[in-house]
């Protein structure tokens, strides 16, 4: 049943709200208005709808998340919003991560996909007016049994009241007679006004950190059936190698081996257990076709890019007339940025366990993206959409490495080769070997500035892979040559904004494109590198982990070439730019920016936006001796918009920081040589660890706007201000991450 | 058959002798809380207690473990079934963000003070230096475990 959406408030025709009684419980769906095929698969156990996120029943009432968990705090953020709509306690609530299915599509993005710091901001209207729509069906649902007009009723705490009759009825008690109403008009639906709010706002503890302590929570890796082979898969030594042929009897005597299968991307040893998967795997008798990357690396890409930034390449935006406004400055700036590529590496290692039958597909996978491993599933297996279930689990971090899919394409691909339950586990040397890197760039700065120092011009040029080059024809045509997924069809027909918007380039210049300053004349240009070769992807957000560096740290020598305090010069050009502004004075306050530092502490500072949030940080450097870089404090601003639970805002800000840091200092780099992936395990690609970890001081700013992104905001300025103070310390300018000292 | 205590209890499994205590619990004894991060001792993520000192399990051979003392994360609790006081600190201190690492974290800080009640800042970050943490719950980290040592101390709140 669907109701027509509200003709009054523009915001509230994205939304269909559905419901369904089932079993006497009062189910809501909220869905996309205009989407096509939003049709409802049939339910994968009786208690759900397909596409219910919300089901109040005498049992009780269950929400199913819609995003990835992965320590972000939105399985806590998201509930809170359903709560506060339907005025009941967050422990009232039982919470479950929602199955792979379209309802739970992104709002924006026609795929199920966990990314880009969009999940509060995406789901803040649709969840919201789900609790609303509820609380309305069971104030009138308690109106009925007391035979008085809706209006005389109000909610409280899971209850309707009759407050003239001296009656009420819990929610639980009403819920059969609930599902059985018409849903309201969602344009009547009233939302509750911020300044009522109970529970936004105000810190909450996270629903899932009790099982995190007592070990019960369980992960992907802990998700298998229990019946369930494990898998190790020999990948190839070098990107773009292939099995040309291999002998398996040595790896099939290793007491405990089940099989021994070609897969797609490598070969399969499949065991009673990880510990012998990992060992027979060793007995693997393989030859590899040596493949187009032999002897290509790390130093060969860079020198390419070198020559990509030399001469003018595509325009991505353009203000003015840079090139002549360059020409005619009395002064002018140059310099050349580099960043190497990065891996995620989380702390739990790839895996996904899968069942294949001939009727019945089941995955189990720490996912971000359960939509495009449910096509994926589909696609290998040839079975219907409704017969292929995956089930998130918890992850031990996601980062943007689990919204790739390749560990699921394994396992199903590994369980149908079986016909066996299959877990595929991978070891830390896969996961470092094998993954999506931050693709690395390399960037040509030129800044003109007038006599008295005010820059005129800005030029940044930047070399590296497109991201969504390798994402399309990955899913496209590599490994699925006759299928395509549903998403990406949906995206080709203009059906979803998710490329649309992510277009081609937008991964590796956002941050650098939108350049906050005011500057009359400026030009951003890309030069794509054709011949890109390691696989390249989202890690923690995204472009602007290295564009942010590069801009905030070319601002800094431009005020330092003025003569000009780092942060009266950003904010002189700031005027267009109040939310930065804002977060810019208040960092300065809180470090104290206008008195000196302690002794032998130097302060550096930066500003950026992302995700729709900005925030500024002062970082407190000392450089020792040997020398190394030691960054002892760092003060944070953030306007994220609306906080929904600032704890976890606070939680998100020290670990976005503390990714930032990791490869700012810590010197964790994805070396190639030979086209492989050189560093294996910690030892070689070190991150970040508790005597490294600067105290944090965070400030959120208070905020009317709808809630923007948390999760990634504050990666991207902590580089540039540890790199501006170490400037300071120095007087040398380090323009490579991670920042090296030179003895 | 090697034979052990684990939590408490007797057990014997029946497991090739190179095979590490990390994967004889999670896959032998189904005890899935200690997880797995590096498999080199490198990460800290297997972190259990072998005759209460800190071990990570995933380089310890199941051959070696005959007749010792082996406590995990499900085992941490105190005798009467409350969390332990390090357990409810992680708690307060909302410490946990994806949790992998957590199960090691807390084994390594109890074995801290279980050796040293009263930590300095100093020495926490010395012996907590082994297990990493991607999500950067550090801060947090500390400020569990210092609330917890002074809550064992009995001047915590
Ligand atoms: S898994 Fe044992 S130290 Fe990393
Ligand atoms: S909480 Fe995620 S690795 Fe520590």
């Amino acid at each position: 049943m669907k109701a027509a959406p509200g003709p009054r408030d523009p915001s509230r025709r994205r939304f269909l709200l559905g419901t369904a009684g089932a079993g006497g419980a009062l189910m809501i769906s909220t869905q996309l208005g205009g989407c096509a095929g939003l049709g409802s698969d049939p339910p994968e156990s009786g208690e759900w709808e397909a596409d219910a996120c919300l089901r109040i029943s005498s049992q009780g009432i269950k929400v199913r998340i819609p995003h990835a968990e992965m320590g972000q705090g939105i399985a806590t953020g998201l509930t809170m919003l359903v709560a506060e709509e339907l005025d009941v306690d967050l422990e009232q609530i039982e919470v479950e991560l929602a199955p792979a299915e379209r309802a739970f599509d992104h709002p924006e993005w026609g795929v199920q996909l966990t990314g880009g710091s969009s999940s509060m901001r995406s789901r803040f209207l649709p969840l919201r007016y789900a609790g609303a729509g509820a609380r309305e069906l069971l104030r009138r649902a308690g109106a009925e049994r007391f035979g008085v007009d809706p209006s005389e009723c109000r909610v409280e705490r899971g209850y309707v009241c009759w407050d003239a009759g001296k009656r009420r009825a819990s929610y639980l008690e009403l819920a059969e007679e609930a599902s059985r109403l018409p849903l309201p008009d969602p344009a009547e639906l009233e939302l509750r006004p911020a300044g009522e709010f109970r529970l936004l706002g105000k810190s909450v503890r996270r629903i899932d950190i009790p099982a995190k302590v007592d070990g019960s929570a369980r992960f992907g890796i802990d998700s298998a059936p229990e019946d369930a082979a494990v898998a190790c898969i020999a990948r190839p030594p070098r990107f773009g190698a292939e099995v040309r042929s291999f002998d398996a009897s040595r790896a099939e005597r290793v007491p405990g081996v089940k099989r021994v299968v070609a897969i797609s991307n490598g070969v399969a040893v499949v065991a009673d257990s990880y510990w012998t998967a990992l060992r027979a795997r060793a007995e693997l008798d393989i030859e590899w076709e040596s493949g187009p990357n032999a002897g290509k690396g790390s130093a060969e890409i860079q020198a390419r890019y070198a020559d990509l930034i030399a001469t003018p390449a595509d325009e991505v935006r353009s203000e003015g007339d840079t090139y002549t406004a360059l020409d005619q400055s009395s002064g002018v700036l140059e310099a050349t940025y580099s960043l190497p590529y990065l891996a995620h590496a989380p702390m739990e290692p790839m895996n996904a366990s899968a069942h294949v039958t001939p009727e019945r597909c089941r995955v189990w996978a720490p996912t971000q993206s359960p939509g495009a491993a449910r096509d994926v599933a589909v696609a290998i297996t040839g079975l219907d959409y409704e017969q292929v279930s995956v089930y998130p689990t918890y992850m031990g971090g996601g980062f943007g490495r689990r919204s790739e899919i390749d560990f699921v394409i394994e396992a199903v691909e590994v369980s149908r080769a079986v016909e066996a339950p299959v877990q595929v586990i991978w070891s830390r040397e896969d996961d470092l070997q094998h993954g999506f890197y931050r693709p690395a760039t390399r960037h040509f700065l030129r800044a003109g500035l007038d006599e008295s120092g005010v820059p005129r011009a800005w030029l940044h040029r930047i070399a590296g892979p497109s991201v969504m080059e390798r994402v399309m024809p990955m899913l496209v045509s590599a490994l699925l040559p006759n299928r395509v997924p549903r998403w990406i069809k949906r995206a080709a027909s203009g059906a979803s904004g998710f490329v649309a918007r992510r277009s081609t380039e937008s991964p590796i210049v956002e941050g650098a494109e939108e350049i906050p300053y005011q500057i009359d004349n400026v030009r951003i240009e890309y030069a794509r590198d054709e011949e890109s070769f390691v696989p390249v992807g989202f890690w923690r957000s995204v472009g602007h982990s290295h564009n942010a560096f590069v801009v905030e740290s070319f601002v800094d020598e431009l005020a330092h070439a003025a003569g000009r305090d780092p942060y009266m010069f950003r904010r002189q050009y700031l005027a267009d730019a109040p939310r930065h502004l804002r977060v810019l004075d208040r960092v300065a306050e809180l470090a104290n920016w206008q008195s000196p530092a302690a002794d032998g502490v130097h302060r550096g500072i930066a500003v950026h936006a992302s995700f729709g949030s900005v925030v500024a940080m002062v970082a407190e450097v000392r450089v020792t001796e040997e020398p190394s870089i030691r960054v002892e404090r760092v003060f944070v601003a953030v306007d994220c918009g609306l906080v929904i639970n600032p704890d976890s805002v606070q939680a998100q800000v020290e670990s976005a920081l503390a990714f930032g840091l990791s490869s700012t200092i810590n010197g964790g780099v994805v070396e190639v040589e030979d086209g492989a992936v050189t560093p294996s395990n910690f030892d070689a690609y070190p991150i970040l660890r508790m005597a490294d970890m600067p105290d944090v001081v965070t400030e959120l700013i208070a905020s009317d706007s709808p809630p923007s992104g948390v999760g990634e905001i504050a990666t991207p300025p902590i580089a540039p201000a540890v790199a501006n103070a170490v400037f300071v310390a120095t007087g040398k300018r380090l323009r490579s991450l991670p920042l090296v000292l030179p003895s | 058959m090697v034979q052990f205590r684990l939590n408490g209890r007797e057990v014997s499994v029946d497991a090739p002798g190179d095979k590490p205590l990390l994967w004889v619990l999670r896959e032998n004894l189904r005890m899935q809380g200690t997880k797995f991060g590096c498999g080199r001792s490198l990460c800290g993520a297997c972190t259990v207690h072998v005759d209460g000192r800190a071990v990570r399990s995933c380089v310890l051979p199941i051959a070696s473990i005959e007749g010792r003392d082996v406590k995990t994360i499900e085992g941490l609790r105190n005798e009467d079934g409350t969390l332990h006081p390090l357990q409810r600190a992680f708690v307060e201190e909302q410490v946990p963000q994806c949790g992998y690492c957590q199960s090691g974290q807390l084994m390594s800080a109890a074995a801290l003070l279980a050796e040293n009640p009263t930590p300095s800042d100093r020495q926490v970050i010395e012996f907590m230096q082994g297990n990493l943490c991607r999500c950067g719950t550090y801060l947090r980290i500390r400020r569990a475990i210092s609330r917890a040592a002074a809550e064992m101390a009995g001047t915590g709140s």
